[in-house]
């Protein structure tokens, strides 16, 4: 149902460019056939990508597509939003009666000029966001006791391997996650897409065994993970990592670690009820989607969000009240911290602005027991 | 005599059109609202300032076609012309026209034939660019065919047959 509400939504906008499309260009044989290749390229990695690109070897052809989708979808996406802003401009000038101004905004060269200029500026530093990861930190003190006075917890969401992340950018999270050297890992869902290869779940799995931390590496699914071609668990449980769906464990030194299925039906007093977890110690919660948050109020000390991506495009934040309670960042829900990564890689299209990839840290500070 | 510059089918298209950009553009508001109601850091702002470009631009793109498909054409027995929201926004009286011929509108997507009735002799660079004269020129894009027989009698000079066969509908 979403790959059919994607592919309507992607054609769509390829269809309203098209019609948007100055009738001078389909009238002249060179910009016709330029045309013609834009869409058709652009159309055909949209839908490798869906549907052929997991059966793909890493190399040069299977980045080709992804980078001619990216491309195809910013440029589209752009065109489509100046359209827009031309009509208006347009009626504007049209009512101050500014002749200079219509010509300009007339000329379909200034109009495909302004489209690629503003598609290029937009890509530099999106794709450089994508591409290059970063370790953001957030301090949390939390107001209860346990077995020890600090907690640093990486929070890593979001490869989205294949399509979204690459072998370099799981990399780069392996390095960051030595550098920071957290007690331990958390992975907040969608490690894997309809994009993902056997090949590249296999390199993930490499990536993941190679992690070290003191108390563990655990997982909870996102939403991506039912449409992915090869069953993720395998190459998890091969790695070492704990798979948390609706569970939760104890850490040594007292901490709850709540893992949630991504539909987010079962509580997380329930979850801890039925794991035997002490509800009165420090507990983080691990769970895909930022939603019904407010919640887990005065249940956990820590919520741990990815999904959004923090906002892949910018336009995307007119999504935001009916889709998350929180987009990215942290914020508090009573005594609550939330925090949501913008995650490793991204998904769709390879640029992401006005966040950046990133290994999340919380570094958690505990009440001293008393004596 | 009063008449829609739409015709009935283009009606329908626009009055869906207005109703999609009235929704998405009071969903885009209060989106804007939400987010700068909920601000937790920089990202927050920046998608912000997004969402209120983009809720702006479509109420005014609404607004924009509600004007347009409030446009009426009327026709009276001094002259002429052209009301948006019941208020005249061009007018010719029958006296002072001089001129009946085609010319264009530019539009965002190619300019646009229409003919036009005017106080004065255009000349042809004029003519590819009916918006901005700055003298009065009412140009429409058909003549309604109740009225043609009303508008040869007042007119002072004759509306062309070739251009009558094309425009009177």
């Amino acid at each position: 149902m979403m790959w059919f509400a994607l592919i309507a939504a992607l054609l769509g906008m390829s269809a309203l460019t098209i019609i948007q499309t100055p009738r001078e260009w389909l009238k002249r044989p060179l910009p016709l056939a330029l045309l013609i290749l834009f869409h058709a390229a652009g159309i055909a990695s949209i839908l490798l990508i869906l549907f052929a690109v997991y059966r793909m070897q890493d190399g040069p052809l299977r980045e080709l597509i992804i980078w001619t989708e990216t491309v195809y979808v910013t440029v589209t996406a752009f065109a489509l939003l100046l359209s827009v802003v031309r009509y208006f401009g347009f009626e504007l000038a049209r009512h101050f009666r500014h002749r200079r101004v219509l010509r300009i905004l007339s000329s379909s060269t200034a109009f495909l000029l302004a489209a690629l200029l503003i598609s290029a500026a937009y890509m530099v530093p999106s794709i450089h966001n994508a591409v290059t990861l970063r370790t953001v930190t957030y301090d949390v003190p939390v107001d209860k006791s346990c077995g020890t006075d600090a907690l640093s917890v990486a929070v890593i969401s979001d490869f989205h391997i294949g399509g979204g992340a690459r072998r370099s950018e799981l990399d780069q999270m392996a390095a960051l996650l030595t550098a920071a050297d957290p007690d331990v890992i958390l992975i907040d869902g969608d490690v894997c897409d309809s994009s993902s290869s056997a090949d590249d779940l296999a390199y993930m799995e490499e990536i993941l065994r190679g992690l070290h931390c003191r108390y563990g590496v655990f997982y909870a699914e996102g939403n991506h993970e039912q449409e992915c071609r090869f069953d993720p668990d395998p190459y998890l449980l091969r790695a070492g990592v704990s798979i948390l769906r609706d569970e939760g464990v104890q850490l040594e030194n007292g901490v709850n670690i709540v893992g949630r299925r991504n539909a987010l039906v079962t509580g997380v007093p329930r979850i801890m009820a039925d794991c035997g977890l002490d509800a009165a110690a420090p507990t983080v919660v691990l769970q895909h989607r930022a939603k019904g948050l407010s919640q887990l109020e005065g249940i956990a000390d820590v919520v741990a969000c990815g999904h959004t991506h923090g906002y892949q495009f910018p336009f995307l934040g007119i999504l935001m009240p009916y889709q998350r309670d929180i987009s990215y960042g942290h914020r508090m829900y009573g005594e609550t911290h939330v925090i949501v990564s913008s995650g490793v890689a991204e998904w769709g299209y390879r640029t992401k602005w006005p966040s950046q990839s990133e290994v999340t840290l919380i570094r958690m500070s505990f009440k001293e027991a008393a004596a | 005599m009063t008449c829609s510059t739409y015709t009935k089918k283009a009606l329908v298209f626009h009055a869906l059109y207005i109703v999609l950009l009235s929704a998405a553009g009071v969903l885009a508001a209060y989106s804007a609202v939400y987010t700068f109601s909920h601000i937790s850091c920089r990202e927050d702002v920046i998608a912000g300032g997004f969402t209120v470009f983009f809720a702006l631009l479509l109420l005014s793109v609404d607004f924009f076609e509600c004007r347009a498909m409030s446009a009426k054409l009327y026709v009276n027995e001094d002259g002429m012309g052209v009301r948006r929201f019941g208020k005249t926004k061009v007018f010719i009286r029958w006296d002072d026209i001089r001129e009946i011929g085609t010319g264009s509108i530019p539009t965002p997507f190619g300019s646009k034939e229409r003919v036009y009735f005017c106080d004065r002799m255009l000349e042809e660079g004029q003519r590819s660019d009916l918006i901005t004269l700055k003298y009065h020129t009412v140009h429409f894009s058909y003549i309604p065919r109740d009225w043609y027989p009303e508008m040869n009698r007042r007119l002072p000079v004759p509306i062309p047959k070739e251009l009558a066969d094309r425009y009177v509908r």
